[in-house]
């Protein structure tokens, strides 16, 4: 009896908290910005302490959370962005939309989705907004397809007026852009887990990244042609912040302090932007390997449709543009993944790349990092792929190919496929990278060496000689 | 202003009265003085038209009359000059914002750390001769690079040590370069040279480690003013002192993560002391209030997290004491001291704590009590009238807030029902005693606020 009536009064009261939390947004009487402003913080202090703070904390109702949203996207003070903003990924994390359960079944983990949360995207049709709320609810907020794109577009797009208002929405950007692939990521990773353990194409289908993507509204190259330029640029960005902060800036007291600080700020969240453009670029990857996988077993049909495989977009552009290529491997850290572009740059032009076709399973026809350094072994062969590569970009594959390897002698987890990939241990690879630099020097004596090919070759002389001391 | 003046038909002239929160001109008294003297000068024969004045009355009564309603008349506009005047006042609360940080000077020992000497490079140019001219005599500049491209971490990670020299030089970078990336990389190196593996032992053998004193020493040569009194000084009036070096110092970011990082190590190794612990919790917490680092929020948050985290069990309660007195006492009683405890998120115990003692010290300083007693508080903030004319509605607003979070933000009060129902009901009074059309300062925020909080409890005794 007391176990049935439960139910009912929590539903009852989170009815109550909402009607309390949203009343305070209730803009009826007299208000002025000052008054708005004091609200809104106000409402997400009601949320907060709502959903988290509370003796016995409850999810929020699909009109708190949008409420949430909506002042993460209107308002115009850094403060109450930032403080938006960081409830919304403390509740994604606290109430996730997509989970796994123990079952306690054969089947250990059990995938569920709750579909009536709250999403951010508009997916499908713009049906769904309007099922949950009974009463049809706009939805112009709501990222769909179209909408990601230009919010990556106007990222790129440089704001040509400096002053205060364009900064706070650059800043405000970069949080939604982080927002919205966290709620992708939230998305992915249990699906990612489950799939593991079923090999079900549909747990992907059906996810947010997949219905995303699969739009025809989203025209996929030149949306990752955009994440490449924010990633390359922004990591250049840094170094020309000293010159722009310097800048002073006129105006009242209040606009100056909020220049100052969006200085230390915006620098910190296009360092956070990069991190999410970089994590939504690993999971297209992971997404595009698994949807290889489904298509060789023969589990998509045509109404999965057609979309270009990531990397074959971003290495087309890293060979369009050459000038990409080091900005690009500087800031892609993502060592597995990173292998994986250098290595099928490399098999382009290393003769023995295989050829691909899409259902064709060619993991054992793929090029390893050992036999790619072993043809710069001997002068012959490596004037060879100098001729069609040239040598810079040669020396600059190398070294960051060397830097994947430490990784993954560091990091221990998940690399056996990787550790595959480079086929041969990290001494090896390591007296092989010194020997194809000498190689390479007496093929074009000139080249001159960037200080992170320098690095790279003091890292593999001093690791040399000590894995030698060890050996003996 | 044409009609004749005629205030027998006049209605509720606090109606007609200019909207007074807007800052458009009133009508100026002299205005109307105006006015009504054009009206006198011809009073037979607007007289002659109001229908309410009949003719023949003796220049007596009607001097009489018109005298009345120009004392009715000044003392209506003197009313709504008042009311217009407090209801501008609210410009006087300033946002919340207090000065943090003041004049930077960076370090005086910075200059030579010695670093070219370490083994690492040394080692190098004793015994390898590559045919390539790696500029490895350049010292410093070429460890920055390998520093910040990422060598540097991944060699120590495999070889699984650090010399102490290469240590501290890498800590000097990370608190005080100006170069953003070096700072990142810097701090991203210590991040992980200071994790734990999963049965608590580090990665990396490490000889040397942050402490207490150099992080102090940092976040002091940062600016860090906080604690001197006499130099609070608003956030408006910083932008003057255009002398030095200030606002938010550069390196705050790298300082916030490193302490976190030292925290997380306990386990493994206390590298402060609890009262040093202490401090540290009292810097972060007051660095909340520096609008300079209003964005920072996340890791501030995650920082003072990890310090409230620091603290043993038994140790908890006493330094959580100790933080909300020192924090209690330099913080000003208006907005800022809101905002600090909002930002406590109190998501878990510890910090819910933290949150209720603090809001308890802030109002044990406020009404001079020698000792933090919640039932005296209450008899004081609820003798307030909100009847009262005097009545401060925004010091009111403030102790609502603030009682609110001391009564449930933790669980001491739980069980306290006589407590809770005195507060209740002082809650009920404030939300129904305040007029709608109650403009004084802060009044309708205080309705409001009491309502909410109303609202909220009586939840709470229904689950």
């Amino acid at each position: 009896m007391a176990a049935s009536r439960a139910p009912a009064a929590a539903a009852a009261t989170d009815g109550g908290m909402e009607e309390n939390a949203m009343a305070i947004l209730d803009s009826c009487g007299i208000k002025d910005s000052h008054d708005l402003h004091e609200d809104r913080a106000a409402f997400l202090e009601a949320v907060r302490s709502a959903c988290f703070a509370a003796d016995s904390p409850s999810a929020p109702s699909w009109r708190m959370y949008d409420g949430v949203f909506q002042i993460l996207q209107k308002c115009n003070s850094l403060d109450l962005a930032v403080a938006s903003f960081h409830l919304l990924i403390e509740l994604g994390k606290q109430y996730p939309r997509t989970y796994l359960t123990d079952s306690g079944g054969h089947q250990s983990l059990v995938l569920v989705v709750v579909k009536e949360s709250w999403l951010p995207f508009l997916l499908g049709n713009g049906a769904v907004s309007s099922e949950i709320g009974g009463n049809a609810r706009s939805s112009d907020h709501l990222f769909d397809p179209a909408k990601f794109l230009l919010l990556v577009e106007m990222m790129v797009e440089p704001s040509n007026a400096a002053d205060d208002e364009n900064g706070i929405k650059a800043a405000k950007n970069m949080m939604i852009l982080q927002y919205l692939v966290n709620t992708l990521e939230a998305d992915f990773v249990p699906r990612h887990v489950a799939y593991k353990e079923s090999l079900d194409w549909v747990i992907f289908r059906e996810s947010l990244l997949n219905i995303l993507l699969g739009s025809r509204k989203l025209v996929f190259k030149s949306f990752v042609k955009n994440c490449i330029y924010l990633l390359i640029n922004q990591y250049h960005h840094e170094a020309k912040d000293a010159v722009e902060d310097s800048i002073p800036s006129g105006g009242e007291a209040k606009s100056a302090s909020d220049i100052d600080s969006s200085l230390n700020y915006s620098s910190l969240e296009s360092e956070r932007t990069l991190v999410s453009l970089r994590k939504l670029f690993v999971m297209v990857m992971k997404l595009d390997s698994i949807r290889k996988e489904a298509d060789t077993l023969g589990l998509t049909s045509r109404a999965d449709g057609v979309r270009n495989p990531i990397m074959e977009v971003i290495l087309d552009e890293l060979t369009y543009n050459i000038s990409y290529l080091s900005p690009f491997l500087l800031a892609f850290v993502e060592w597995k993944w990173k292998l994986e572009i250098i290595l099928q740059y490399f098999s382009k032009y290393c003769g023995k790349g295989p050829v691909r076709t899409r259902r064709s399973d060619n993991s054992q026809q793929d090029l390893k990092l050992d036999s790619v350094l072993s043809s710069f072994l001997t002068a012959t062969s490596a004037k060879g792929i100098v001729k069609k590569m040239g040598a810079e970009v040669a020396q600059l594959l190398l070294s960051h190919a060397y830097q994947v390897c430490l990784s993954v002698q560091d990091d221990s987890s998940d690399s056996t496929a990787t550790s595959e990939k480079i086929g041969a241990t990290l001494g090896e690879i390591s007296g092989n990278l010194i020997f194809a630099f000498q190689n390479l020097s007496k093929v074009s004596p000139n080249i001159p060496i960037s200080p992170f090919e320098k690095q790279a070759l003091f890292t593999a002389a001093t690791l040399t000689r000590k894995l030698k001391k060890v050996g003996r | 202003m044409d009609e004749p003046l005629d205030f027998e038909n006049e209605e509720d002239p606090l109606l007609s009265a200019p909207r007074p929160a807007k800052r458009t001109k009133l009508i100026g008294l002299d205005d109307l003085l105006v006015d009504f003297f054009e009206t006198k000068k011809k009073p037979n024969v607007k007289a002659a038209k109001s229908k309410h004045v009949p003719k023949g009355y003796d220049s007596d009564e009607e001097d009489i009359k018109v005298k009345q309603n120009e004392t009715n008349c000044l003392k209506i506009f003197e009313d709504c000059e008042n009311k217009a005047n407090v209801l501008d006042a609210r410009d006087d609360v300033p946002p919340w914002g207090q000065r943090i940080f003041g004049c930077q000077k960076p370090p005086s020992n910075l200059a030579d750390t010695g670093v070219e000497n370490c083994q690492l490079l040394q080692s190098f140019c004793a015994s390898e001769d590559l045919g390539f001219d790696l500029e490895i005599e350049q010292g410093e500049e070429f460890l920055e690079g390998m520093l910040m491209d990422g060598w540097l971490l991944k060699l120590v990670r495999i070889s699984g040590s650090v010399e102490d020299s290469v240590a501290s030089w890498a800590l000097a970078k990370l608190l005080y370069s100006s170069n953003k990336k070096l700072q990142v990389a810097a701090t991203d190196f210590w991040d992980s040279v200071l994790s734990l593996d999963e049965s608590d032992k580090f990665l990396v053998n490490l000889g040397y480690f942050p402490s207490y004193s150099v992080l102090k020493c940092a976040i002091l040569s940062y600016g860090y003013l906080f604690e001197t009194p006499g130099t609070k000084v608003s956030a408006s009036e910083s932008a003057t002192a255009e002398s030095c070096d200030d606002g938010p110092p550069h390196n705050i970011i790298a300082w916030l993560r490193i302490v976190s990082a030292c925290c997380k190590i306990r386990k493994a190794r206390s590298i402060f002391s609890p009262s040093e612990a202490e401090d540290l919790l009292a810097i972060v917490l007051s660095l909340f209030l520096d609008r300079g680092l209003e964005g920072l929020l996340l890791t501030l948050g995650d920082c003072l997290n990890s310090l409230i985290l620091y603290f043993n069990t038994n140790e908890w309660e006493s330094s959580c004491v100790t933080v909300a007195e020192s924090i209690a006492q330099r913080v000003t009683m208006d907005l800022n001291c809101l905002r600090i405890v909002d930002c406590i998120t109190g998501t878990n115990k510890r910090s819910k704590f933290l949150r209720s003692q603090l809001a308890l010290q802030l109002l044990k300083i406020r009404f001079g009590l020698k000792v933090a007693s919640v039932e005296k508080l209450m008899k004081l903030v609820t003798s307030i009238s909100v009847k009262d004319k005097e009545c401060d509605f925004f010091m009111l607003y403030v102790y609502l807030v603030l009682m609110d979070n001391l009564l449930f933000s933790s669980d001491a009060f739980r069980d306290k029902t006589l407590i809770i129902e005195t507060w209740r009901n002082y809650l009920r009074n404030c939300s129904t005693q305040i007029g709608c059309t109650d403009w004084r300062f802060y009044a309708p925020k205080v309705r409001n606020k009491a309502s909410y909080l109303l609202q909220g409890a009586i939840l709470r005794k229904n689950q």
